[in-house]
């Protein structure tokens, strides 16, 4: 099922990887975070957002579906003034078998005439499925199967995310909390494998690694190890906690410090990539303040200062 | 194609204890003729057997009470105890198309009308305070065009209102209940009931309180805007 309208031409360049601009330390935008924003525009070097969180999305078979809120446009106009934006969208479900959201894709190409983003990123995973009459979000990102079959269907729809919106596009490596057995290739293979076949950068989220690692008990160097670093665009870092026996990928609180020690790790190993950005949720404000914010983009800021 | 099929027995194990304890222990009722390859079928068994199915459950009912949660918090604190049955038939009889908070606010809104109407909800507040935590969530992710949009229609009930301002009637007094819900505190059970209308005025960007008095009631009530 392909839904969602896309009125734009199909006929603009794709953009590369290579066109990907070297930001520095950025910070993932949420609720609590206005006032931090424009008072501290020192301790961040962009701001990337949730597209979905700052819009209407009236369906499918809207006609007039998305619609900024006007308070959300606001803010990112006046942010935009000094500030490179990009965006981190949750919405696409690129990896939904049954689904195939153009529309979605139209609504990030109009903000990107808005707003000039550096660059966009989405999930290698799905979270929609089609039922009868309407789809079901499953809130969370499942991981897909890493198969050739998979491989092929997101690589194509790769394709046309990069042939409608302007910048480059970079999927996220997923958190997964079971084991999908016989697969027909690695996580860094299928995405190295990805990226390559579709012209997508890696958005190599070092938390996720860890989480995986530590859940599914193998180290995340063999998987850093595994992954084509020429590739990786940019890093989010974060921390988490336990639930159920599990370690999560809560985004609660600071980085969690092996984190670090993967940040170091990967910047060393790669110096081309182009931003590394801390993302935590708004419930663990309490904790951070804007001290804590501070305290861990400063961090971040040691590091691609010592390597960047 | 059998991966769509696949992934969707994957999100029904996520979101249904129930229907995963189904597959794992009458696999082939469960997934009788479904389109699954044999590969399919044997991992569908291997997740649904993995402790890890237990976290992705509990992130996804976390996932979809944070939008209820953020928009009506006060609501969903005098629910208490009530809350968790609520919520669980609401998810039962409402698969979630999308976790935007102003879609989920108004749909689980209209659920709880529905409860109110059938008298299932014991706290006397829920309907007040309900309908000031929606006409909030109205006005801060307002989109001004669509609005408007909407205004040009024939059915505008709001009827001269400025965009960026609802009144709300209250059945007791707005001042003393909200402050002790914003402390998270329980109200008390006695309070006085009357006829109040609270003005929420966004025009200025952060919302402004303020309580009509009768007189200002009256004016609005002659010209049909409350």
């Amino acid at each position: 099922m392909i839904s969602g309208r896309s009125s734009r031409p199909s006929f603009r360049v794709e953009t590369s990887i290579a066109d990907a601009p070297k930001l520095g330390v950025g910070l993932l935008y949420n609720p609590v975070l206005p006032d931090f924003v424009l008072g501290e525009p020192d301790a961040f070097d962009y701001l990337e957002f949730i597209p979905d969180r700052e819009w209407e999305d009236k369906g499918v078979a809207a006609a007039a579906r998305h619609g900024m809120f006007d308070a959300s446009r606001a803010f990112f106009a006046r942010v935009r003034e000094q500030k490179p934006l990009v965006c981190h969208s949750i919405g696409l479900s690129i990896g939904s078998a049954g689904i195939f959201d153009t529309g979605h894709i139209a609504q990030i190409a109009r903000l990107h005439d808005e707003f000039n983003l550096a660059w966009h990123s989405d999930h290698l995973s799905f979270a929609r499925v089609p039922l009868t009459d309407h789809e079901m979000h499953t809130a969370l990102s499942l991981p897909v199967a890493y198969d050739e079959e998979m491989l092929a269907l997101i690589a194509e729809r790769v394709h046309h995310v990069r042939s409608v919106v302007p910048r480059p596009f970079l999927l996220e490596n997923n958190v997964y909390y079971v084991d999908q057995p016989e697969q027909e290739m690695t996580e860094p293979e299928f995405l190295n494998r990805l990226s390559r076949a579709s012209g997508c950068g890696i958005l190599l989220d070092l938390h996720n690694v860890y989480v995986n690692a530590t859940n599914h008990r193998f180290a995340p160097e063999t998987f850093l190890r595994d992954l084509d670093f020429d590739r990786v665009v940019e890093l989010h870092i974060a921390g988490g906690d336990m639930l159920l026996g599990f370690y999560t990928d809560a985004h609660s609180g600071p980085v969690a410090q092996p984190v670090w020690d993967l940040v170091e790790q990967t910047l060393r190993a790669a110096p081309g990539i182009r931003g590394v950005t801390f993302e935590f949720h708004e419930s663990s404000y309490p904790m951070l303040k804007h001290e804590g914010i501070r305290a861990e983009l400063d961090k971040a800021r040691r590091l691609w200062d010592r390597h960047c | 194609m059998s991966v769509a099929t696949y992934q969707d027995v994957f999100c029904r194990m996520v979101a249904s204890a129930a229907y995963r304890d189904h597959v794992l222990v009458q696999p082939h009722e469960a997934l009788a003729g479904l389109d699954l390859s044999d590969r399919e079928r044997r991992r569908l068994l291997a997740i649904a057997s993995q402790p890890g199915m237990r976290v992705n459950t509990a992130i996804h009912r976390a996932n979809r009470l944070t939008p209820l949660d953020q928009t009506l918090p006060f609501t969903c604190f005098l629910l208490g105890d009530e809350l968790g049955p609520i919520v669980d038939r609401y998810w039962l009889e409402n698969t979630t198309e999308n976790l935007q908070l102003p879609a989920e606010c108004e749909r689980f809104g209209r659920f709880l009308e529905d409860r109110l109407r059938a008298g299932e909800i014991s706290s006397p507040y829920v309907a007040e305070v309900l309908a000031f935590e929606r006409a909030c969530t109205e006005l801060r992710f307002l989109v001004e065009a669509d609005e408007h949009r909407r205004l040009n229609g024939a059915s505008d009930r709001r009827g001269g209102l400025p965009l960026r301002v609802r009144v709300v009637r209250f059945r007791h007094d707005p001042v003393l209940l909200l402050e002790t819900l914003s402390k998270l505190e329980p109200p008390p059970g006695d309070l006085a009931e009357g006829a109040f209308h609270l003005v929420i005025d966004c025009r200025t960007g952060d919302p402004e309180f303020r309580l009509l008095d009768a007189d200002g009631a009256a004016a609005l009530r002659e010209r049909g805007l409350i």
